[in-house]
């Protein structure tokens, strides 16, 4: 999980040569029409260093999206371009590649991966005024600037909140819980949507406490949770491992046998290692997968088609890889609404985008950039450890 | 609070309580002998866990899958090794300053528990480290308590070391001649006794008894990190001035009274409140006993 974390996380990484960037920039020039000028979209992600794993699937998607608009006749005859920069999961060097972007000219930006980088440099491209969509940064903070020029296609931490209450009202109807979290920025905020979500839908959130995650026995506040009567029906941790594991040991060690559910900062396999047998059964919510997207009844055409295509030339995805293509799309899909690749009406054509189909489901901005059809799926985790998607909210609100 | 709850809340007051003690004994014996406070003990603590992670995972590699011998085994390894390293810590930090004022081997004391926890960090990174699981998870109802199987084992394995450790100072020779150096180290050496090897000797158990609370520790959680020395490391430094430093009986009580303090704490206050109520109580025993719970017996000091 430490990646799907990383919008949150800070790699460590040194900053050495961001000429490596220059090397990775895809050229497509021997396919460009001679006619007009093609369409740039400058796109930043780590390509080397520990999180590279994720940028590279992501650029992989990016292309594919791009070589799939120019063989349709590109933006109204434009060709699409790809401009890449690698951020290394660095706040600095990321936000060197967005100065790069802004004296390229680039027309939009696909990126950043990292909320930490995707922050500041969402200041640069507002100021030059370049329309800037971002397929992984879930940190709420991006697009409660202000930015107009600012929009993301992946959920934000916040819903996540809303999606775990859901599930827990309407699927495992339960009405009474306990919202416990770590204390940071992440896990209160997950908690307390939580909680806030839970009490709207009618339920009621018996206690919410905050539990210190450096101290590791949590025996106490459970004793006192399992002495709440009448009983307490579910509990809910906002937080990260080994906090989660410990907890969910603990409580199963006391005989709390009610469901337990977490977030994205805890699916992941030291869940399991740090909670062992006691994490089967639990749930944890978090943004879908392209390989949990295209499968089952609930499964998305565009999911599907996208995840052929992307097998058959660069084997499995990973998580924000659909997002990264449907991230190009939505920008073509926005020039071409337009009929014009003038930065101002881009970002006209992204605001103005609902119900826009794409490989992730539905795009659907709001005012402040967003996109408001939940990206967070209910995983359940089985034996063995693995986690198998449960439940999606959206697939329930449809039907 | 209901009668089951308070039960309860003690019993895993206890449970943690005797890791606690387990380590609050290193500093108590230590500071008994040299009247040192030695901070190490924290990071020898933390070593003995990490040792412990290590072996462990090694044995069930070659296929030593029953959990009891497991540990035993592990156990004596760790502690072997810690205590060894805890002999190298007193030779570098604390012997030759064996002269100089007081608060020069306190302050290296404290690197050398910074530099423990460095190194731990530098090994083995900052992600977790997770103990094989090797009981079942299923709890056992005691009566009006559930507890763990595992932490029901911790508990006694860490009294029977405790009560161990306190049967060699009083009955054994070497206790005896431990005693004799707490009392009054010129005396002891003019009687014979070889103090720089007891002094040795009390940095040894210290220290092999801190990696043993590590490893029970890692067994009942499942989970070590990097930084665990800092926080067990003071709250059994506070659980050895609680029952009394310098006096080993002390150690268990000290231990116990915070765990179940802390316990309780957090019943009645969030759960952030825990230390500052548990170190709030320990002011107001030592306002009532400035030696502590059991006092320091001068005789019975080691």
């Amino acid at each position: 999980m430490s990646l799907r974390s990383c919008p949150r996380v800070l790699a460590a990484l040194s900053a050495a040569a961001v000429v490596a960037a220059a090397a990775a920039t895809v050229s497509l020039s021997a396919t460009v029409a001679a006619a007009s000028s093609p369409f740039v979209i400058g796109f930043a992600n780590p390509l080397t260093g520990s999180e590279a794993t994720y940028g590279v699937s992501d650029e992989h998607a990016v292309n594919m999206a791009a070589s799939q608009i120019n063989k349709a006749g590109g933006i109204d005859g434009h060709k699409v371009k790809i401009d890449a920069c690698d951020t290394q999961a660095t706040p600095a060097i990321g936000v060197a590649c967005a100065d790069s972007f802004v004296s390229d000219h680039v027309n939009a930006v696909v990126g950043f991966f990292n909320s930490s980088i995707s922050i500041p440099a969402s200041g640069i491209l507002h100021k030059a005024d370049i329309p800037m969509v971002s397929a992984a940064s879930t940190n709420p903070t991006l697009t409660e600037q202000g930015f107009k020029n600012v929009f993301r296609v992946c959920g934000t931490d916040n819903y996540q909140g809303a999606v775990e209450a859901d599930f827990a009202y309407k699927i495992l109807k339960v009405r009474r819980v306990v919202a416990l979290n770590d204390e940071e920025t992440y896990g209160q905020g997950v908690a307390s949507f939580f909680g806030q979500s839970f009490k709207k839908l009618g339920g009621k959130v018996v206690e919410d406490e905050g539990i210190d995650a450096d101290a590791t026995d949590f025996t106490s506040v459970l004793t006192q949770i399992k002495s709440i009567s009448p009983s307490v029906q579910l509990i809910e941790f906002g937080g990260f491992n080994p906090a989660a594991g410990l907890l969910i040991k603990q409580a199963r060690g006391l005989g709390i046998t009610v469901p337990f559910i977490s977030d994205d900062g805890v699916i992941g396999p030291l869940y399991y290692q740090t909670g062992g047998q006691s994490t089967v059964g639990t749930y944890l919510s978090s943004s879908p997968t392209p390989q949990n997207l295209a499968q089952g009844k609930d499964a998305i055409p565009a999911a599907k088609t996208f995840l052929q295509q992307y097998v058959k030339q660069f084997g499995q995805p990973t998580e924000y890889a659909g997002y990264s293509y449907e991230a190009v799309e939505v920008i073509a899909n926005a020039a071409k609404t337009e009929h014009s690749i003038a930065a101002n009406k881009v970002i006209a054509g992204l605001a103005a985008t609902h119900n826009y189909r794409g490989t992730t489901g539905i795009v659907d901005f709001n005012s402040i950039g967003n996109n408001i059809t939940p990206q967070y799926l209910i995983y359940k985790v089985q034996p063995g450890g693995g986690n198998k998607a449960y439940w999606n909210p959206n697939a329930k609100s449809k039907s | 609070m209901s009668l089951q709850e308070l039960l309860q809340q003690i019993a895993n007051g206890l449970v943690v309580g005797s890791v606690y003690g387990l380590i609050a004994l290193g500093y108590t014996m230590v500071y008994g002998i040299v009247r040192l406070i030695n901070f190490a003990q924290g990071g020898l603590y933390e070593v003995g866990a990490y040792l412990g992670v290590f072996f462990f995972t090694l044995m069930g590699k070659f296929g030593l899958q029953y959990p009891i011998p497991a540990v035993l085994i592990t156990l004596v390894i760790s502690m072997t090794l810690t205590g060894a390293l805890a002999f190298v810590v007193e030779r570098v930090a604390y012997r030759p300053l064996r002269n100089a004022p007081l608060l020069a081997p306190l302050v290296s004391s404290l690197a050398m528990f910074f530099l423990l926890i460095s190194v731990v960090q530098v090994v083995t990174g900052a992600e977790p480290l997770t103990y094989p699981s090797v009981l079942s998870p299923a709890p056992l109802h005691l009566g009006p308590i559930v507890l763990s199987p595992t932490s029901l084992i911790i508990f006694f394995a860490a009294i029977l070391l405790m009560v161990g450790m306190q049967q060699f100072v009083r009955r054994t020779k070497v206790g005896k001649a431990m005693r004799a150096t707490a009392a009054n180290r010129e005396a002891a050496a003019l009687m014979g006794i070889n103090t720089t090897r007891i002094v040795s000797l009390t940095f040894v158990l210290g220290g092999a008894m801190g990696a043993a609370a590590g490893i029970l520790y890692g067994v009942n959680y499942g989970t070590v990190t990097y930084d665990m020395g800092e926080f067990g490391g003071l709250v059994a430094f506070t659980a050895a001035v609680m029952g009394g430093i310098g006096n080993v009986p002390g150690a268990l009580v000290g231990g116990l009274t915070v765990g179940v303090l802390s316990s309780f704490a957090s019943t009645f206050l969030p759960n952030q409140w825990n230390e500052a109520i548990v170190f709030a109580i320990l002011i107001l025993i030592l306002a009532i006993r400035p030696q502590g719970i059991l006092g320091e017996r001068v005789a019975e000091r080691a």
